[in-house]
């Protein structure tokens, strides 16, 4: 019996007239959709996925039924009763019975009682979903109940009452009270009066149980919670269980945890998906992170063909092992973890037992559950050094201790007004397209015979012959620079413009400057449009002609405009010398970038293994069109190759003599063949379809992530035999499900990648600070393994901070010919492309150095200036000294405080062990110095010095605090974001 | 302070990742004054040929089918068990394979007909350098072994370019200049003399154990994994990166030319003076799709020189029986040369094998003369084109790990290798 009402809409049910698997199938008379009676589960139709909530109900005759409730009404039918009266016959014959068991729900998990182990015990207590519960055969009615065994949370054991022949009557061992077992009410003893409150609980043929219930419990059987030993239950937790999803669709955990994350969605969702290689087989999968009851779907069409048999072989079995045709051949072995997963499934289905393990019982807690979120302050703090390179200012405090992170989005606005946030963004970039190792010398002479013009440029006003040397070598850096940097500026250009991002693949310009527009020879037409011809770095946008070979054939490059076909960052010379090609490379390599950097698709990861790579090259006369293993991947990665084909080596225009490659898939994008109109322009039309493909925006929201966070986003977990697996995979579908939202909002906002900023500061993954709790489960420290920004700052950063700190820059983190750039995990975006994420002894030794030179250049420093003009110490002089007095400890406290402030972003009581920690540290020094004899009155030679001139250091307070300063600066709230 | 407390600092209990501090951490203010301990050895060396060899122009002769235009398949050599191509007539500079067989022949392991799986340069590094190739989160066995053995030392794990990740198991270490050594080594003194200290010893103290102080209480804090592991790291980076003053007396006064000779200094510097336990040393541009032969005798020479440089120079600094060295590439190249007289990609391939518990003068597997594989007997390893298996990285993969005693390590454990029992190559090393 169910309650017929779905989501607060009341339906009317009728049944079909035919059986799934010894069940009457049910429609609603609304949306016809149908039901599984024994389940009340909806498996087709527009409710598909829907349960009907079950209501306590016993199956017993009437006449006893009558007797036990004589104010009854009855609802009849005539014809109906007729079949419920057979029923009633088959029911109450013992050899019927015994096949009977009764089905008990609770929270949506089920649990059988077989009669033939009920009905001789006549009751059962029992713990089920820890709730405490009594099955109950009883005689007189031929039917089984169902209580929760606990009165004023009180929990009750119960054992059977009654003489031989007697109605039965049962006895609460806690207070000896006899209770009704069909009314579940006592009537005698000391609880007399008090009413047991039923469970769900409905009859049901043992022998179909499993092919509806494949994750249920069956009293006395192996899976049987109750029947392990209690060590095992507290060590394993609570048995599987099927639970009800956020949709209210009751989920099958094995199907979820098992067939479903580690060989749905890893191997089959690939081509079986509405646009994927099958999309024409009836084995159609969903995509779990997008469809609202896509993992019940899913089961149902897993179910379906595991269901359907080949010479009595599952076709689910079959296929995935190559046979049956499978388009996609053998992608599974029949000796591995996935098939074997596959074929429990199989047996669950069919009603078989299921002699597996268990799945681990771990019910997820929302998933930033117990996640401490940093202040505002502290994040305004981290998002103004980190993206402007600046401290906040008085004004943005104060707006955040007002008002919190609703004041957020403004404060951003304005940090992405500033230049220092373009510096950042445009480093941020450059880490992803690694365009500066292009180097500066991107043009070609055939095209650009002034490539070279500082060489002539007329420096008579320089002065003599060596100043005038000098002067073309600085010409000479700043066009460079300016060339160089060219790629880095559109990205900042479309930024800083609020332009859509997708320009990045379809701005039909280029930004020069004054020095780099004298290379393309177009400095004259430019020249009224620069604020100033003589600034090296002032960019703007621009068209290039078509362009004119300076050679002999004086060969033009076709344009229908007139103009070079820009296509954002694609058709730049810097990107494509960035990523040259080969004539065997046939543009493959600049194919596999463009999809790894605007769609954020690793083409080499999605088909990497072949079973015989050379047998494949012998076999085929064109492998790479014809053997499937390598079409898998050269079908998607060929035709973007010849997009890029009129591209030589170096990035300039240069089409094969011969013409492109016939043994290759032709020019094109996914599906879309390039027209042959198009070819001039085949960069633009590549672009057009970047910007319309929703991998695009979420490999751009990626690539901020990656600015952001400093780490790159998680992939899919990939050995299902991990038992640390589903953590994993939650993981990594919590941030996807960030990524791809943000990403859907990025694409409404127009492709502001400002929005993407904003977007991604608000999210947990960037405020993520603490746990309020240890995480005991292994698996939910797992789950958490990722979370918490915690990264080391690139040398560019570190430098950053330090002069946002300290008011001038190190200088020895960057800059050309800094040898601690590399060492210091730093990247040269030709060999070196990836940065170090952790220190090694290498890196400690440079932060040793670091925390030891800057203490030594800015401490003495400070203290030589006005307390009003100090960073550092503001509040305190030398001459005060631990020990003195009271006075003295509170000042130095007080100085403590606001270097914690200042230098870790820490606000911090003057009692606060950290702070106790540093002042200890400077009573100790200044201690050990009054000790020792011997020592200076004045300060250091290297680091005390101020014009010349060794401060006065009578008390070592000087020397004590920059040891002070050197501490902090070695602290991990220094060193990491 | 504890070293219990030290594993649940750095998060290793429950999760597994590195717990990247020593014994000197654990003993003290005292201990961590003259940084971390010195690892002795064994220490493991991988040479990457980037960019893909040609098999047959070293130890996979041909000289059939027009496979090799520098000889034929009668001017073969042998030296022991070894059979190689002829190249001393054909290079300018570097080693001969006659004079490199000559010299460690007898020491040599080789395997021909390594299945790399797959012909592009990305996932090929990555495969052989981890033993995985669908993975892009395994470690290489360099860092593997660098964190199952000393990932205490500060430079534990070695890398000059090539696939070098590191599973998040243990820092890598870039030095590309061996002068830089010298300036981190004295980190506490101004410019790197020592005797212009930044702060008077006793200042250093208290800073060094108020930093102790302070990560002592930290372990009591309840925080999250990776702030957990971050301070641990960075701790012992810190830390250990003392241990670097004792590269100092190792550090040659002159420095070669060549671009692996220079690796192999910093590297046999760091091992001398134990603060490294495993290097990837690498030089590139092997990748012939224009003019093979040229380019193949250019660089094969080179790199083999560089590999003779390392062994000379560790039996000079008295560690040679202490080394383990792996010689390999991506993959190999084509039978056939292209229009440009380039090879292009294979994916079958070799690998070479030496030192400390690998017995020498063994060839296992071959190529045919189309260079396609013929399968081995894993038992025995000899060739069985009907029962045989196609040998793949994972195979050596945990061979190695095997060799190096950390195939039942935790971090071994966290990132397995699927290899049957039936096809563990056990009796590869001799």
């Amino acid at each position: 019996m169910y309650r017929r009402e779905v989501d607060g809409k009341v339906y009317d049910f009728d049944h079909t007239g035919y059986v799934y698997k010894g069940s009457f199938v049910m429609f609603d008379k609304q949306t016809g959709s149908e039901w599984i009676h024994v389940t009340a589960e909806c498996v087709m139709g527009p409710l598909r996925g829907k349960s009907l909530d079950f209501l306590p109900a016993q199956v017993i005759t009437w006449q006893k039924w009558k007797a036990l409730h004589p104010d009854t009404t009855v609802f009849s039918s005539r014809n109906r009763w007729k079949a419920k009266s057979r029923d009633r016959k088959a029911f109450s014959r013992t050899s019927s019975r015994k096949k009977l068991g009764l089905n008990v729900v609770v929270d949506y998990a089920s649990k059988l009682y077989p009669y033939s182990k009920l009905e001789p015990q006549r009751v059962i207590n029992d713990v089920f979903q820890k709730t405490p519960l009594a099955a109950v055969f009883v005689p007189q009615a031929d039917c089984a109940v169902a209580w929760i065994r606990k009165v004023d949370d009180r929990t009750l054991t119960f054992e059977p009452a009654s003489r031989d022949g007697q109605p039965l009557r049962l006895k609460d061992k806690e207070t000896g009270s006899l209770w009704d077992p069909l009314r579940g009410k006592c009537v005698k003893g000391a609880l007399r009066g008090k009413q047991l409150e039923p469970l769900v609980a409905i009859a049901i043929y043992v022998g179909r149980y499993r092919a509806f219930y494949p994750d249920g419990e069956v009293f006395g059987e192996k899976n049987d919670s109750a029947s392990k030993p209690p060590s095992a239950k507290n060590a394993g937790g609570r048995p599987e269980a099927n639970h009800r999803g956020p949709q209210g669709v009751v989920v099958d955990r094995f199907f979820a945890d098992e067939v479903w994350a580690k060989v749905g969605e890893r191997t089959c969702l690939k081509c079986h998906h509405a646009q994927g290689d099958a999309s024409d087989s009836e084995f159609l999968l969903q995509d779990t992170l997008r469809g609202r009851d896509s993992l019940d779907k899913n089961r149902v069409a897993f179910a379906q063909m595991a269901a359907e048999k080949e010479d009595g072989k599952s076709r689910l079995l079959l296929k995935i092992i190559g046979e049956l045709d499978h388009g996609g051949q053998d992608v599974l072995k029949a000796d591995t973890t996935g098939y074997r997963i596959l074929a429990r499934f199989v047996r669950r289905t069919s009603g078989k037992p299921d002699d597996g393990p268990a799945i681990a019982d771990y019910h997820a807690p929302p998933f930033f559950d117990g996640i401490e979120m940093m202040t505002p302050r502290r994040i305004l703090r981290r998002v103004t050094l980190s993206l402007a390179a600046r401290l906040p200012t008085k004004g943005e405090r104060a707006a955040v201790e007002r008002d919190g992170l609703k004041e957020m989005d403004a404060i951003l606005d304005q940090v992405m007004r500033e230049d220092a946030f373009y510096e950042r963004l445009k480093e941020g970039f450059n880490d992803i397209f690694l365009t500066i190792g292009s180097g500066s010398d991107v043009l070609s002479y055939e095209y650009f015979k002034e490539k070279n013009w500082p060489q002539k440029y007329d420096l008579t006003d320089a002065g003599d012959e060596d100043a005038q040397k000098k002067a073309r070598y600085k010409l000479f850096d700043d066009y460079r620079a300016a060339m160089l940097h060219e790629p880095q500026e559109l990205i900042a250009y479309i930024v800083r413009n609020d332009r859509p991002f997708t320009e990045l693949a379809t701005a039909d310009y280029i930004m020069v400057t004054p020095y780099s527009a004298r290379a393309y020879g177009i400095y004259e037409a430019l020249r009224e449009r620069f604020k100033d011809p003589d600034d090296p770095f002032e960019y703007i946008p621009t068209k290039l002609p078509a362009l004119k070979s300076n050679w002999g054939s004086k060969k033009m490059q076709e344009s229908d405009t007139g103009f070079y076909p820009h296509a954002g960052l694609l058709s730049m010379f810097h990107y494509l010398k960035r990523y040259p090609t080969t004539e065997t490379n046939r543009n493959r390599h600049r194919a596999r970038m463009y999809y790894q950097q605007f769609l954020g698709v690793n083409i080499m990861k999605l088909a990497s293994r072949v079973p015989d790579a050379v047998a494949a090259e012998a076999k085929y006369e064109i492998p790479t069109m014809q053997s499937a293993d390598c079409v898998v991947c050269h079908k998607t990665m060929d035709p973007v190759a010849g997009l890029f084909q009129d591209f030589e080596a170096s990035g300039h225009i240069g089409p094969r003599k011969d013409g492109w490659y016939k043994d290759m898939f032709g020019p094109g994008f996914e599906d879309e063949d390039m027209p042959d109109k198009e070819r001039w322009r085949a960069l633009q039309w590549l672009g057009e379809r970047t910007a319309k493909d929703p991998r695009f925006a979420v490999a751009m929201v990626q690539h901020v992530y990656y600015i952001l966070i400093g780490r790159k986003v998680l992939l899919p977990p990939e050995d299902i035999d991990d038992p640390m697996f589903a953590s994993k995979r939650r993981a990594y579908r919590q941030q996807r499900k960030l990524i791809e939202e943000v990403a859907g909002r990025f694409a409404s906002a127009k492709f502001n990648l400002k929005f993407v900023f904003k977007a991604l500061v608000g999210s947990e993954y960037y405020r993520a600070d603490g746990l309020a709790a240890l995480a005991e489960q292994p698996r939910r420290r797992a789950e958490l393994d990722d979370v918490g920004l915690v990264r080391l700052l690139t040398p560019e950063q570190l430098e950053r901070k330090l002069t946002a700190l300290f008011g001038q820059k190190w200088g020895r983190l960057v800059g050309r010919g800094n040898k601690f750039e590399i060492l210091y995990g730093g990247i040269d975006s030709k060999s070196v492309t990836e940065r170090m994420t952790d220190p090694s002894g290498a890196m400690g030794a440079i932060q040793r150095i670091l925390s030891n030179d800057v203490a030594c250049k800015n401490v003495a420093l400070d203290f030589s200036r006005e307390p009003s003009q100090r960073r550092l110490f503001p509040h305190i002089e030398l001459d005060v000294v631990p020990g003195d007095d009271s006075a003295a400890e509170a000042k130095i406290r007080q100085a403590i405080v606001h270097l914690h402030q200042h230098l870790l972003g820490q606000k911090q009581a003057t009692d606060h062990p950290e702070v106790e920690r540093t002042y200890r540290l400077f009573v100790r020094i200044v201690n050990h110095a009054k000790s020792k004899e011997g020592l200076d009155k004045v300060g250091s030679y290297s680091c005390d010095r101020i014009d010349g001139k060794r401060l006065d250091d009578p008390h070592y307070t000087l020397r004590a605090w920059r040891g002070v300063v050197t501490y902090l600066l070695r602290q991990h709230d220094f060193l990491y974001e | 302070m504890q070293r219990r407390d030290f594993l649940r600092l750095c998060g290793a209990a429950g999760l597994g990742f590195a717990a990247p501090v020593g014994p000197s951490i654990v003993s003290g203010a005292e201990a961590a004054k003259s940084g971390s301990p010195a690892y002795g050895g064994p220490y493991y060396v991988i040479f990457n040929a980037a960019g893909g060899w040609d098999t047959t122009y070293l130890m996979d002769p041909k000289g059939v089918n027009k496979m090799n235009r520098l000889y034929k398949e009668g001017d073969i050599l042998t030296r022991g068990a070894h059979r190689l191509a002829p190249n001393a007539a054909h290079i300018k500079a570097g080693l001969s394979n006659e004079d490199f067989f000559k010299n460690y022949g007898a020491e040599l392991l080789v395997l021909n007909g390594l299945d790399q799986q797959s012909a592009n340069h990305e996932p090929g590094k990555r495969y052989m350098a981890t033993g995985k190739l669908d993975s892009l989160v395994y470690p290489t066995f360099a860092a593997l072994v660098a964190a199952c053995k000393g990932s205490e030392v500060p430079l534990a794990f070695l890398t000059f370019g090539n696939y070098s990740a590191t599973g998040n198991l243990v820092p890598m270490a870039r030095v590309p200049y061996l002068n830089s050594l010298t300036i981190l080594a004295n980190a506490d003194a101004v410019g790197g003399n020592a005797r212009s200290p930044y702060h008077d010893d006793f200042v250093i103290d208290e800073i060094e154990r108020t930093l102790q102080e302070q990560i002592k209480a930290r372990v009591s804090q309840v925080r999250l994994s990776r702030v957990e592991r971050s301070q641990s790291m960075l701790f012992a980076a810190q830390l250990n990166s003392k241990a670097l003053e004792r590269v100092i007396p190792y550090i040659p006064k002159t420095s070669p030319k060549e671009r692996l000779s220079r690796q192999a200094d910093i590297v046999l510097a760091s091992f001398k003076a134990g603060v490294c336990v495993s290097a990837n040393l690498s030089i590139g541009q092997f990748d012939s799709h224009a003019n093979n032969d040229a380019d193949q005798m250019r660089l094969i020479p080179e790199f083999l020189a560089g590999i003779d440089y390392l062994v000379k120079k560790s039996e000079e600094l008295k560690i040679r029986d202490k080394l383990v060295i792996v010689i390999q590439s991506e993959m190999g190249r084509t039978p056939t040369y292209n229009k440009n007289n380039g090879k292009d990609h294979w994916a079958i391939g070799s690998i070479m094998f030496m030192g400390r518990g690998i017995r020498g003068n063994r060839v296992i597997g071959a190529t045919d003369d189309k260079q396609l594989l013929v399968p081995v007997d894993p038992k025995t390893l000899s060739i069985d084109k009907e029962k045989g298996i196609r040998i793949r990285p994972e195979h050596i993969h945990l061979a190695l790990r095997n060799l190096a005693g950390i195939d039942q390590h935790e971090f071994s454990k966290k990132f397995p290798l699927k290899v049957s029992e039936q096809e563990q190559l056990k009796s590869l090393w001799g």
